[in-house]
């Protein structure tokens, strides 16, 4: 699965550190996220969305 | 500081009280006093240190357990778990077919030794990959 995060992260200008206190999760987990070494549960991707204001296709693309 | 921690360091704090009264006061009954007394003084100490580190990093607000650190346990107690159902399974047929006449206690500390040895490893392992 590829994913936007660091442009949205970028976007809100905010560093990964602060993303994960917000997503209550580890900084080490936003980072893995973002390099796609680890795909978040659907729970983690839609407080993402939430965050960022977007819909969750819009950080994350599904593909075969 | 939560209920949790509070447990574990008291469990922490017990087991090395047990270790030390293994050690000082060496019963009978045991067959290895120093291995026994040594076994649960670490376990003591080790959980008593995981306990300190956990409180440290809570109290600095960071996440100490996530999503991503559950399935890595997750998949390390897996591999972990099939390890050792493949070694016992060895064990078991090799004793059975030689009818080797070994005590239990060395069997059961390397059996100790390959779970803490491969889950530590698995762990790492699947701590680089995700």
């Amino acid at each position: 699965m590829k994913n936007t995060l660091k442009v949205w992260r970028a976007k809100k200008d905010i560093t990964q550190e602060h993303l994960a206190r917000e997503m209550e999760v580890t900084r080490q987990t936003i980072n893995a996220i973002e390099r796609g070494k680890y795909d978040p549960s659907i729970k983690l991707a839609f407080k993402m969305a939430r965050f960022f204001e977007c819909s969750i296709e819009d950080i994350f693309l599904y593909e075969e | 500081m939560q209920v949790k921690e509070t447990d574990m360091l008291i469990v922490g704090f017990i087991l090395f009280l047990i270790g030390s009264g293994i050690h000082i006061f060496e019963p009978d009954r045991i067959i290895n006093p120093s291995g026994a007394g040594g076994a649960f003084i670490g376990a003591g100490v080790a959980l008593f240190l995981v306990t300190l580190r956990e409180i440290r990093l809570k109290n600095k607000g960071n996440v100490v357990e996530d999503e991503r650190i559950l399935h890595i346990a997750e998949k390390t107690s897996h591999k972990t778990l099939v390890i050792l159902i493949i070694l016992e399974g060895i064990l078991m047929a090799l004793l059975g077919v030689t009818a080797f006449d070994i005590q239990a206690y060395p069997v059961v500390s390397l059996l100790f030794a390959i779970t803490m040895l491969s889950y530590a490893g698995f762990y790492y392992w699947y701590k680089r990959q995700m």
